[in-house]
Parts: structure tokens; C-alpha cells; sequence
């Protein structure tokens, strides 16, 4: 079964395909990531260290901007990273 | 399996389900409709909210989707029921030109509810069993016109059940068949990708333009896009932007040239994939999907998502196996396999390619047998 899914190079980010606890070790193509934290189900583990304003990147496109720094193995998501499109009240 | 059996029109057009519509011009008919529906086994109501005091290119959409579903090669014959005849009979009309039969009964010319409902019922009764003696007969997959939709998506949308779509699109468009993806907000971020496969600068240009006109919208009622799409199941389900669910979003549309931008419920010219611009709610998508004569659509979910469109069967398709386990009965095709053991997307594509030749060929979904029959027609501005 697969537990984690990377999907092109350049990405800095992983999706997880179980309910990661803190600790939780992956294998990513010979390489090992640990998590810090909870990850649910599906939802995305930093492969890297990111600072507040850094481009986030899965299927090696940009999908996000972080808000605040992020650790590597920290679980990413909407609350330290949003949208650069579709900000219509700022 | 590169035939599927459908029922022959009298345009030339395939069906892979052969109904009666009864539809009805605007929301103050849509009880008349639905007891015709319950009175005549075969039927199918259309059931529209909206429809009386549209404007302008509001109202000529109004009619067209209407009309649209109407014509559907999935449809055998249709009544349409009214307040008002002037409508009515410009959807009929429509619809008569494709060949197909359509009667127009309206509370103007019935003068009450009970005898409206009586004449439309006598009419479908005999459409329905002209209907009966029709036959499937063998066709090549160029007169299957297929939509890709999805919602409730997560991440296995983006990783299985959408790049099945992809696949089965492509093999579709090899075939000489016809593919339709919409949903003009998850374009959003993935434009690279999309304007790289138009057939033009000018089709290029409308894909900007489409995209365009929900950011400036968006920036004109100063929301934060977030929360709304992404949804709140879809963040739930791992999703953190508009960009991200973008971007596994269009996988659904495969890796095909881009023949033309649609606008809503409009039908393509020629074959091979088409975008439509439209908005990504479920039910007001694959209304005009269904419109635009699709005979089918494949609707990728990652959370769930029961709704079906009436028209063309709705056939479900998820990558997650807690969804495909919790919501069995909703499901039609799992392919979470790709997860839980290893199985290729290759091997995801071919078992969802032979799936939706059985759904052509007349196996019910699962939102069919559950007799989901809503409908909503998009619309711009408001009415008068």
C-alpha cells in the first residue's frame, strides 16, 4: 500500500495516504521523511524547510504561498500557506 | 471494445438511454411536471428553478439549455409543460428539429392545473410506448460525446480518479469520440497546461478571458476565493488552494489539442476535446454538459457526491477506498486499487474505459436507480 505519493522533482511538498501520527517515518524514493506532527489522511508533509512568502510547489507547478515559516516534515495546509489567485479582498 | 450500442435519432445521433422528458419552461410549472413524471413510468422531469423573468442573454440561455436537454440523443420525445405557450413553444421548436417529437401543453390554454396535467400525461403515455419499440443497435465510439466533471474532490482526486478520466478522454478522442470538461474556476493555476494544448491563439485568448471573468468577479465582490472553492470538504479532504485543486482538476480532461472554448450548454462543432465555460456546482455543470449533448459523464469524486444529472447518466468514480467503502451505494466505479495495492494508472484508465462502454450500452448508475433527477440552469445576472 501506498502511504506517500511525490509527484514531480521540484515539488516541495508530499501527500500522505494514511492519518500520519507525529513521528511517522516515510519512504520517498530511498529518501526518509519524518513527520513533526499529525498529518490527516491526504493531506500534504513539507519535504523541505520553507520561509513565510516561498512558493510551494506539487505536480511541479505553484499551488500555494507560505504564511509563516514551515519545517521540514511539518503538515501543510491552510493554515500557514493560502492562495496566490483568487484573493479578492485584499 | 470499440463499438457501444445506442439508439439511433433521426439526426444521426446516438442515444445511450431512451427517454421521455417532460419539461417544464420555469419553476411555476415544475409541479406540473413532476406529476406527469410520477404518472408516466419512462419519464424523466427537467425541473428548472428560475425561468420566468429572465433577460436578455440570461433568458436566451434559459431557453437553450432547456431545449438542449430536450434534444439530448438520450431523449426519444419530450412534452413541455407551461404557464405560458410563447416559451414553451420556442423550446419545442428547438427540439423538433432534431427530429424528435415535442408536444406543448400550458395552464394558459388548459385554464387549470388538473387538466394540464391530465392532457400532458395522455401525451406521454403514447410516447413513451412509441419510445418502447426502439432498439439499440451497434455504433462506433465518434458518436459518444462524453463529459468529465468532478466534485467532492480530495487528493485522490487529483493522484487516481481524475487521471482515469484523463485516460479514458484521450482514448475516447482516439477513437474519433468527442470530450467536454468545464468548470471555468479550476482552470484557475493550470493555465500553462491548458493554453499549451489550445488548437490556437484565439481559443488561448477565450481560456484567458473565461478565467478572467471569475477573478474580476471575485475581486468585484471582495471575497477570498478560499473557503468557497476550495470548498469546505475539499480543504477537509487535503486541498489548500484553488491552485492545487486546479491543477488535479484538469487532469480529468486528459492530454488532447483543445478544439474550442464552449460557452454554457452550447454544442461542439466538430470532435475531440472541448472546454465549456461554466461553474464547477455538480448539478449546474452536468446540466450543461447535458445541454451541450453529452450522452454521458464520468464524475470523479474524492469525499462523495451522490447528485446525478437526469439526462446523461452520472457514473461515479472515486480513488479513495474509505470513500468507496463508506459510500458504496453511491459509487459506481473504485479504483482505489491505484492506492491500496499498487495497481498503474494505465490499469485504472483501461478498467474505467470498459465501465463507461457498459454505462453507454444501458447498465444503470447508481444515482439513476436512486432516481436523481435535479437540474440547475446558470445564469449571469438576475431576473426582472
Amino acid at each position: 500500500m501506498k502511504t506517500i505519493v511525490k509527484f514531480e522533482e521540484k515539488d516541495n511538498v508530499a501527500v500522505v495516504l494514511v492519518d500520519s501520527k507525529e513521528n511517522q517515518e516515510f519512504c520517498l524514493g530511498g529518501e526518509k521523511i519524518v513527520s513533526i506532527e499529525k498529518i490527516p489522511y491526504g493531506h500534504k508533509i513539507a519535504l523541505q524547510e520553507m520561509k513565510k512568502g516561498d512558493t510551494v510547489y506539487k505536480y511541479g507547478e505553484p499551488v500555494a504561498r507560505c504564511t509563516s515559516d514551515i519545517e521540514k516534515g511539518s503538515w501543510v495546509h491552510v493554515h500557514n500557506v493560502e492562495s496566490i489567485r483568487g484573493l479578492g479582498h485584499r | 471494445m470499440n463499438t457501444w450500442k445506442g439508439y439511433k435519432r433521426a439526426d444521426g445521433a446516438y442515444g445511450a438511454r431512451n427517454l421521455v422528458a417532460v419539461i417544464s419552461t420555469a419553476d411555476n410549472s415544475n409541479f406540473i411536471a413532476r406529476r406527469v413524471s410520477q404518472a408516466v413510468k419512462g419519464t424523466i422531469p427537467l425541473c428548472p428553478c428560475f425561468g420566468r423573468g429572465e433577460i436578455g442573454e440570461d433568458m436566451e440561455q434559459h431557453i437553450r439549455t432547456m431545449a438542449g436537454m430536450g434534444s439530448n440523443p438520450n431523449v426519444h420525445s419530450a412534452v413541455v409543460v407551461s404557464l405560458e405557450p410563447v416559451i414553451a413553444e420556442k423550446i419545442a421548436e428547438k427540439i423538433r428539429q432534431t427530429g424528435k417529437e415535442a408536444a406543448v401543453f400550458c395552464i394558459d390554454e388548459c385554464k387549470d392545473t388538473i387538466r394540464c396535467v391530465e392532457q400532458a400525461v395522455r401525451a406521454a403515455e403514447k410516447m413513451v410506448i412509441q419510445a418502447s419499440m426502439e432498439e439499440r443497435i451497434e455504433t462506433s465510439m465518434e458518436h459518444l460525446v462524453l463529459g468529465v466533471e468532478c466534485g467532492g474532490s480530495d487528493t485522490t482526486s487529483g493522484i487516481v480518479s481524475n487521471p482515469a478520466l484523463g485516460y479514458v478522454a484521450d482514448k475516447l478522442i482516439d477513437l474519433g469520440g468527442t470530450v467536454i470538461m468545464s468548470e471555468t474556476t479550476e482552470w484557475m493555476g493550470a493555465e500553462s497546461n491548458l493554453l499549451g494544448r489550445a488548437v490556437s491563439e484565439a481559443v488561448g485568448e477565450k481560456i484567458v478571458k473565461a478565467v478572467r471573468w471569475y477573478e474580476d468577479y471575485i475581486q468585484s465582490i471582495g471575497v477570498d476565493l478560499n473557503g468557497f472553492n476550495p470548498a469546505p470538504d475539499n480543504i477537509k479532504g487535503g486541498l489548500s488552494t484553488i491552485e492545487e485543486k486546479a491543477l488535479g482538476s484538469i487532469k480529468k480532461g486528459g492530454s488532447k489539442a483543445i478544439e474550442d472554448v464552449l460557452s454554457y450548454s452550447r454544442r461542439p462543432k466538430g470532435k475531440g476535446l472541448y472546454l465549456m465555460d461554466a461553474p464547477t456546482g455538480g448539478v449546474e455543470n452536468t446540466t450543461g454538459l447535458s445541454a451541450a449533448g453529452c450522452q454521458l459523464i464520468l464524475f470523479s469524486t474524492g469525499k462523495g457526491n451522490p447528485m446525478g444529472n437526469p439526462v446523461a447518466p452520472t457514473v461515479k468514480v472515486t480513488g479513495n477506498a474509505r470513500t468507496a467503502s463508506a459510500s458504496a451505494y453511491n459509487i459506481d466505479v473504485d479504483l482505489s486499487a491505484v492506492l491500496t495495492e499498487e495497481r498503474t494508472a494505465d490499469w485504472a484508465g483501461e478498467e474505467l474505459y470498459a465501465k463507461t462502454v457498459q454505462y453507454a450500452n444501458g447498465k444503470m448508475t447508481s444515482s439513476e436507480v436512486l432516481d436523481e433527477v435535479e437540474i440547475a440552469v446558470s445564469r449571469r445576472g438576475f431576473t426582472v
